[in-house]
């Protein structure tokens, strides 16, 4: 799961694709020097690693999606898994559950892609004094505990952690890897196509530095450089012995570091970008661009938290729903983000994976009225009283909470005032916001329960979870409900009463999902995009030669 | 006819100067921007605060209706903006010119007349200042302070950007005036105001800046303008005044990128306010220079 600063650009996949092409034979059957057809992409976050087990932003995902295989991968239309890697992975009890690897597979380098490789990768992870992004996927994991030990806030550890392997993960033979959890989980085997679950190779964790700069993958592309703050360049791994290899010969990541592309699109530097709020309005009067843009409903859910570990007024449900009656979500989307946003009335992404259901949440609409009856039922808004609202430093996400401060003000009266601040997640982390704050959660794998658990259960009822200080009873029963469930489709059904027990608790208000957009060069055909960050899935990309 | 009243030279600018048009236009639209940074309340009863994201981006609609001057991109009343930003951005030019004015004349007086190692160390910082360029100074220490926080009254907004601004203002004070009591001290005057046992407090307050000060009057409302003008480059950039306090500057940073998406007005009305206001106080200073110095009116 991750929880990443979208930018609009970023969130409408705003990898730029520009092509040199195949220099072919002119006609006669004279051998012509063929250049290498090239893709040319941007990365538009700040990207720090290229590690599977530490990579959790979409940039570096997108990247590692043609460096590496994973155990399964997701259909980019319907979000289904299948298996790529795996040969089968089997349950009996939804607990234990085997893992059988294609032969014959190897890294990059010449190891060979068995069941050792995915140990070694998984108990990296989950070893707690390695801080690795990806750790708490491992916490379903039995021998979890054991691997954390204790740091203290600088992250020095101040307890060894009593193991250093994950007992629940045994290799049985070469192709054969048993996982325990610590109880049974329907929609593991749909966890595995996520990037923190990616084998790594022994020389890998030799040099773990050298390995996060030049990966040594298994999938259809090798890195060939990355000049860190500059791009990263990557051509196609000859040996490839899977059959999901893209048509092309090389990649080329720009890194723009949260700068815009767009500019460098125009000018066919890049031929695939997404356009700002202003620019839009040039954009869609374009024919020619018209005909290059491929839209799909992104999975994003951006939405409003509460510090419920302060007390009154943010304990009160009355207020927090008046709060969200009173954000015109349509009317700021249509003026600052205009198609780029989805106005969401649900917790979990309708229709984008199992389980998702719109109208969930029953105060998410615009109702100037019935938000003041609201406020009035909380008994008012303190007087005197400031609300803050607390959002990371991104230019257009500032925007919109200026105009959702401008919203609530407008209707309930209440006066704000926006903080952007670059310490945001540690504000959010450490407890120390003051009033409601800027949310965004994205899924890693298609099952609702992506949306619900990782971000709200805690099993602690004194403090609730980090982020929010949310505990809710009934909640946390429905989730182990649905972890122990026999099918994924009961499990599903499940998670679905933890939404609605969320939704009756209403901890937080739902905002919008992304949409995701993306321009594209004429060169380009079967541009797809992923379902969940919006990026463009390079594999079926088809590129023609000019 | 009865004896003339004293001439001096202030009075004698006054004289010349309340008869030129260009004058008098000046002065009537500079006194009107800043009635309206003193009293926004006379010009508009609409806050510029209260944004209503339903009605963004409407056209001008002309006075009488709700938005004579139309709204911005989160449906803020335009009128209103434009109103309430006068205060920041002249306030900022004012206390920038104000402190510098203060520093320069104090230290030019104190270089000129001590000399010595007073002097030596004025004109070599005054140096040491003048080839930093302003703009690149004034980015670097305001990203440097851009997470500090001063508060959110109009003077916690403004604060920033007028103590980098006054740092880099006050060279040109301190050097015009130092050169003008270079010349004075050495008057009779002077001599025999010393040679009375005054102190020397009581000749440079007294017998000197009286006669230096006219030059640097005149720099005062060209300096005002310039002032003015890096507000909103500053803001331009990001690193100005802060939101949610509105500025002239900031409304043309917010404004520019709608001029090509079918919204000029958000650009085209902060703009003519900010050239009219400068434009205002570049021709006042063109005409005080004339009056106050002899030498130019040739």
């Amino acid at each position: 799961m991750r929880q990443a600063r979208i930018t609009t650009a970023a969130a409408a996949g705003f990898a730029a694709v520009a092509l040199v092409a195949t220099g072919c034979s002119a006609g006669g059957g004279d051998a012509v020097t063929e250049e290498p057809a090239t893709v040319h992409l941007a990365l538009n976050q700040d990207v720090g690693t290229l590690l599977p087990m530490d990579s959790n932003v979409d940039d570096n995902i997108a990247v590692l999606d043609v460096v590496y295989d994973g155990l399964v991968r997701y259909d980019p239309e319907t979000t289904e898994p299948y298996n790529y890697v795996a040969e089968e992975i089997s349950t009996e009890d939804n607990t234990v559950w085997t893992i059988t690897i294609k032969p014959d597979l190897t890294f990059q380098n010449g190891e060979p892609v068995d069941a050792a490789s995915f140990a070694r990768a998984w108990n990296y992870a989950a070893y707690g004094p390695n801080a690795m992004a990806n750790n708490y996927f491992f916490e379903r994991f039995v021998g979890y505990d054991e691997m954390q030990g204790e740091t203290d806030d600088a992250g020095v550890v101040t307890v060894e952690p009593t193991a250093t392997e994950l007992s629940g993960v045994t290799v049985v033979d070469d192709h054969t890897l048993e996982v325990t959890l610590n109880g049974p989980f329907a929609g593991f085997s749909t966890m595995l196509g996520y990037t923190g679950f990616f084998p790594v190779a022994e020389a890998c964790l030799e040099d773990v530095e050298a390995c996060a700069v030049k990966p040594i993958g298994n999938g259809p592309f090798q890195v060939d450089e990355w000049v860190q703050g500059e791009k990263v360049t990557a051509s196609k791994w000859a040996d490839y012995p899977l059959d999901e290899a893209p048509a092309f010969d090389a990649v080329e990541w720009t890194e723009f570091a949260g700068g815009s592309s767009w500019a460098d699109f125009m000018a066919g530097n890049l031929d695939e970008g997404a356009p700002g709020a202003a620019d839009l309005g040039d954009v869609e009067s374009d024919p020619d661009l018209a005909e290059r843009v491929v839209e799909r409903p992104g999975a994003a859910l951006t939405y409003i938290g509460f510090p419920l570990y302060l007390s009154e007024p943010w304990t009160n449900i009355e207020l927090r729903k008046a709060i969200s009656m009173a954000i015109d979500r349509e009317g700021i989307i249509e003026a600052i983000v205009p198609g780029e946003r989805v106005p969401a009335d649900s917790w979990v992404v309708p229709g984008g994976v199992p389980g998702g259901e719109t109208g969930t949440c029953e105060f998410c609409t615009f109702d100037p009225e019935a938000a003041k009856e609201a406020l009035a039922a909380a008994g008012g808004w303190p007087s005197g009283q400031t609300l803050t609202i607390t959002a990371g430093t991104d230019e257009e996400e500032a925007e919109l909470f200026k105009a959702i401060g401008d919203s609530i003000q407008e209707t309930l009266g209440v006066p704000y005032e926006l903080e952007t601040t670059e310490d945001f997640s540690s504000k959010r982390r450490n407890r120390e916001m003051t009033g409601i704050f800027r949310n965004n959660w994205f899924p890693d794998y298609p099952v609702n329960e992506n949306y619900l658990a990782p971000v709200y259960a805690s099993g602690d009822p004194e403090e609730g979870n980090t982020n929010f200080g949310y505990y809710g009873a009934e909640f946390e029963e429905a989730i182990e409900a649905g972890d122990s469930a026999e099918t994924l489709e009961d499990a599903v059904a499940e998670y679905q009463k933890a939404e609605a027990a969320l939704a009756a608790d209403f901890p937080t208000v739902p905002l919008w999902f992304s949409v995701s957009r993306s321009y594209h060069s004429e060169r380009l055909s079967n541009v797809i995009l992923d379902p969940f960050s919006g990026q463009m899935k390079l594999r079926p990309l088809e590129v023609a030669a000019e | 006819m009865s004896e003339a009243p004293a001439r001096t030279l202030m009075s004698d600018a006054w004289r010349s100067l309340r008869f030129r048009p260009d004058v008098i236009v000046a002065a009537v639209v500079l006194v009107f921007f800043l009635v309206m940074a003193a009293f926004p309340g006379l010009f508009t009863s609409t806050s510029p605060r209260r944004c209503v994201i339903g009605d963004s981006r409407l056209a001008p609609q002309g006075f009488g209706a709700e938005h004579p001057f139309g709204t911005d991109s989160f449906g803020c009343d335009l009128l209103a903006q434009l109103v309430h930003g006068a205060r920041p951005s002249l306030l900022l030019a004012f206390v920038v010119v104000g402190i510098a004015l203060v520093i320069g004349i104090t230290l030019g007086v104190l270089a000129a007349y001590y000399l010595g190692w007073v002097d030596k160390l004025v004109t070599r910082v005054i140096e040491v200042l003048l080839v930093i360029p302003l703009l690149l100074a004034a980015m670097l220490l305001l990203s440097l302070f851009q997470g500090v926080d001063v508060g959110s009254g109009t003077l916690g907004t403004i604060l920033l950007p007028a103590l980098v601004l006054t740092m880099f203002a006050w060279m040109g004070y301190a050097r015009y005036v130092r050169a003008s009591v270079l010349e004075v001290k050495n008057h009779d005057f002077v001599t025999a105001a010393r040679a009375l046992g005054a102190s020397d407090l009581r000749i440079m307050t007294r017998h000197l800046l009286p006669n230096a000060i006219g030059p640097v009057t005149a720099l005062v409302p060209t300096s005002i303008a310039g002032v003015i003008g890096a507000e909103a480059v500053l803001s331009f950039l990001g690193i100005g005044v802060r939101p949610p306090a509105i500025s002239w500057g900031l409304m043309i940073s917010n404004g520019s990128e709608w001029v090509t998406g079918g919204h000029p007005h958000l650009l085209l009305y902060p703009l003519a306010c900010l050239v009219v206001t400068v434009l205002a106080l570049v021709v006042l200073g063109d005409a005080l220079r004339d009056a106050l110095d002899p030498r130019l009116a040739a």
